[in-house]
């Protein structure tokens, strides 16, 4: 990531207390710093969940707790800190604030994005002076409640989910509190594994103490006080201004989250001059529980949506764009819980959709403007599918993990490209997955196959990335006794298409149980098709299901590609054909989507053919279609 | 020249600004949603994809609805909503006086 600082960005801040040259070798050493502290969590802890999928991030705060560098994983953590520290400001005393202090809480109330991304934090002293702050946090696999791992199915409240803890001091004045310690891994499942987190989030807070205690006494605490406000007033200026060269007006979106109903997350975004606001109220009320998110992560999801899109090429600081965004939302909404409104998936649910929701508004916006069209894309993976499974390991362990493949998402299409097949998605510009033998090594699971699934990326004249399907099956144990698997985007495709582009596919999770794929392995095959296989397919209507998986199951599920843009008749022919050569695009679906027929035993596009089949098609469109009746004339946005 | 997307333009000033698409055909007023005035077919939510629901466990309560230009039936728009619910104005330009 680059940043092209321009001198007049601190002038207009009116901070001469350095040079620009001094500035920038400030700043680039603070964004090294989260580096670090980054590399150095994910080397501590042993989770796969940090290790191998990057769920986790650090960031930089100023004294007041206002994040001025984030690292480059998950952004919404970044707001996530920022809160945190702000609470424990507000909470703790001064002098109850020292040197070698870290702080953890895991309350979304206060600023976690959800129970299981447990915030720590760290203030960083110069002599006696509190000069920043410096934070990690981890999704952790289990932190109690009546259901493993994160998804508190059943509950109502936010009473019967995982317990929760406000900004407690876990090291005071560089010593480890036992009793404290003690407490937080007896609610866990996986005391070992959570405690090696917390110790992994504890390092990556001193590394980010020392690194920044290294420059206050290298250059100055004044000359790094003043390079910290100088990232935040160049960022302010440069998103001012770009802000500036997009056009006004409102674009509106409803997301939507299945639950218990369907819950829609729907938001407005204004762009007025150099100001941005994001209108949530009339999302819906709040579930009792599961699904909500709180408001501080509301701000954090909208930040994590700005950044990608409006923020490819300044530095990432979050305070800096905060002072030209404004979110509004409504308590007792799903995208801002009142107490005891429970919020144990919010991540993958409230605050997940409304980046998504905000992403669509940013990428139309886009679209609107010639001057920024090249950096438009259309919706990315709008949909986390999630599996949590607990049981008995192959090594006679009791385990806990989180199943994350499905972040290899399609991206958006671009307007002169394709979106990514398995991209990632919207929150982390470092999105990965753990390698198949990874997970194999870590849990008692035989992947049958991980593979790009043809035909899940929106239909456009670019089209969305496809995302991955995913067939594994138990190995060396009974049984994998609990498996919760959790989405949303089952019943409709959250990656939305723009400007005629078509959406991508859904969320999909079925087990076909008790088949005969052991015989098949036996018979030295690798079956990947379910309709190969003997046996009876479950499919899973609601969008969280607890179950188990027996030897002879085989689970699949195939996760959420990315949203097209344009029309798809004008996809150039040559390009489906492209496609259908390396297996993104079927034959069916080149003629039905693109009206592209393929000869595939010349392997090549019929022209006339789809000259006919593309005049068919239009000719439907006009015969098919009508003016909208009056139900559905209602102007504006619900 | 204002414009909602590469698909559709803003033409004229202020109250008698209208959008247009890319073939010519005058959608309508740019002060309303330019959506009402194309032709839109609305359907299952299948329509949208091969791999959207296939399985159906969505039942009927999402629809896909597809917005094609009078004139030269480009898609311009394909809107994912509750089958109750209205039409979504989806982009309102200022536009200039």
């Amino acid at each position: 990531m680059t940043d092209t600082f321009a001198p007049e960005d601190l002038t207009a801040g009116g901070n001469g207390a350095l040079d620009p040259v001094t500035f920038e070798i400030l700043r680039s050493r603070l964004s090294a710093i989260n580096d670090e502290a980054a590399m150095t969590m994910r080397l501590v802890s042993g989770s796969p969940v940090a290790n191998e999928a990057y769920d986790m991030n650090v960031g930089l705060m100023d004294a007041d707790g206002d994040c001025f560098a984030i690292g480059m994983y998950i952004t919404i953590h970044a707001l996530a800190l920022s809160s945190t520290v702000k609470d424990i400001r507000q909470r703790f005393a001064a002098d109850d604030v020292g040197p070698g202090d870290v702080f953890m809480s895991n309350d979304p109330y206060v600023g976690a994005c959800h129970q299981m991304d447990v915030a720590v934090v760290a203030p960083i002293f110069a002599g006696d002076r509190l000069v920043a702050w410096t934070g990690s946090t981890v999704h952790q696999i289990d932190l109690g409640g009546p259901v493993e791992g994160q998804v508190q199915l059943g509950a109502t409240s936010i009473w019967s989910e995982q317990p929760l803890f406000p900004p407690i001091k876990i090291v005071d004045a560089g010593e480890l509190r036992p009793d404290v310690e003690r407490g937080y891994l007896r609610r866990t499942r996986l005391p070992h594994l959570v405690d090696l987190d917390l110790k992994a989030m504890i390092a990556g807070c001193n590394v980010g103490v020392a690194r920044v205690q290294d420059l206050t006494g290298r250059y100055g605490t004044d000359v790094v006080l003043a390079a910290i406000e100088g990232i935040n007033v160049a960022t302010a200026a440069r998103f001012r201004a770009r802000l500036a060269e997009l056009p006004d007006g409102t674009w509106s979106h409803r997301g939507y989250i299945e639950y218990d109903e369907v819950y829609p997350v729907v938001v407005e975004m204004t762009k007025d001059g150099d100001s941005l606001t994001f209108d949530y109220t009339k999302s819906a009320d709040q579930a009792g529980a599961v699904i909500n998110c709180t408001r501080p992560a509301c701000v954090g999801a909208v930040v994590a949506a700005v950044l990608p899109y409006l923020c490819y090429d300044m530095a990432w600081s979050p305070a800096g764009l905060q002072r030209a965004i404004e979110v509004r939302t409504r308590e007792g909404t799903v995208v801002h819980a009142a107490w005891p409104a429970g919020t144990s998936k919010a991540t993958t649910t409230g605050s997940f959709m409304a980046t998504i929701s905000a992403g669509v508004c940013l990428s139309k916006l886009l679209a609107a403007s010639e001057g920024h069209l090249r950096q438009f894309m259309s919706t990315w993976m709008g949909g986390l599918y999630v599996e949590d499974m607990f049981g008995v390991d192959q090594r006679g362990e009791f385990f806990g993990a989180a199943i994350l493949d499905a972040m290899a998402g399609g991206s958006g299409a671009r307007a002169f490209a394709d979106g990514l097949d398995a991209g990632g998605f919207l929150d982390s510009p470092s999105a990965i997955i753990a390698n198949i033998e990874d997970i194999e090594y870590s849990y008692p699971v035989l992947y049958l196959s991980r593979r790009i699934q043809p035909d899940t990326g929106g239909a456009g004249k670019y089209r969305g990335g496809n995302t991955l399907a995913m067939t594994y099956i138990t190995h060396d144990v009974e049984r994998l006794p609990t498996k919760i698997l959790h989405a949303i985007g089952t019943f409709q495709p959250g990656s939305i298409g723009v400007a005629g582009g078509y959406p991508s596919n859904t969320n999909q999770f079925v087990i076909k149980r008790e088949t005969n794929v052991r015989d098949l392995l036996a018979g030295g095959a690798v079956p990947d098709d379910l309709g190969a296989l003997d046996g009876e397919l479950e499919i899973f209507a609601d969008p969280i299901v607890k179950t188990s998986q027996g030897p002879d199951d085989v689970h699949r599920y195939v996760a959420m590609g990315g949203g097209g843009y344009l029309d798809p008749l004008d996809r150039e022919p040559e390009l489906v054909l492209a496609d259908y050569v390396v297996g993104a695009v079927t034959v069916a679906h080149a003629s039905d989507a693109y009206g592209v027929v393929i000869d595939v035993d010349e392997m090549c596009v019929d022209e006339a053919a789809t000259d006919r089949r593309r005049r068919q098609i239009r000719d439907e469109r006009r015969h098919s279609a009508t003016v909208p009746g009056a139900a559905t004339r209602q102007r504006g946005s619900t | 020249m204002p414009r909602l997307n590469e698909q559709i333009e803003i033409v004229g000033r202020g109250s008698e600004a209208i959008a247009v698409c890319r073939c010519g055909y005058e959608i309508g007023p740019a002060a309303e949603n330019y959506k009402v005035h194309l032709l839109m077919r609305e359907g299952p939510v299948q329509n949208a994809g091969p791999w959207v629901d296939p399985n159906g466990i969505g039942g009927d309560r999402f629809v896909c609805r597809e917005f094609f230009c009078p004139g030269c039936v480009t898609l311009l728009d394909v809107e994912i909503a509750q089958r109750h619910e209205p039409i979504l104005w989806d982009v309102r330009l200022d536009v200039p006086e």
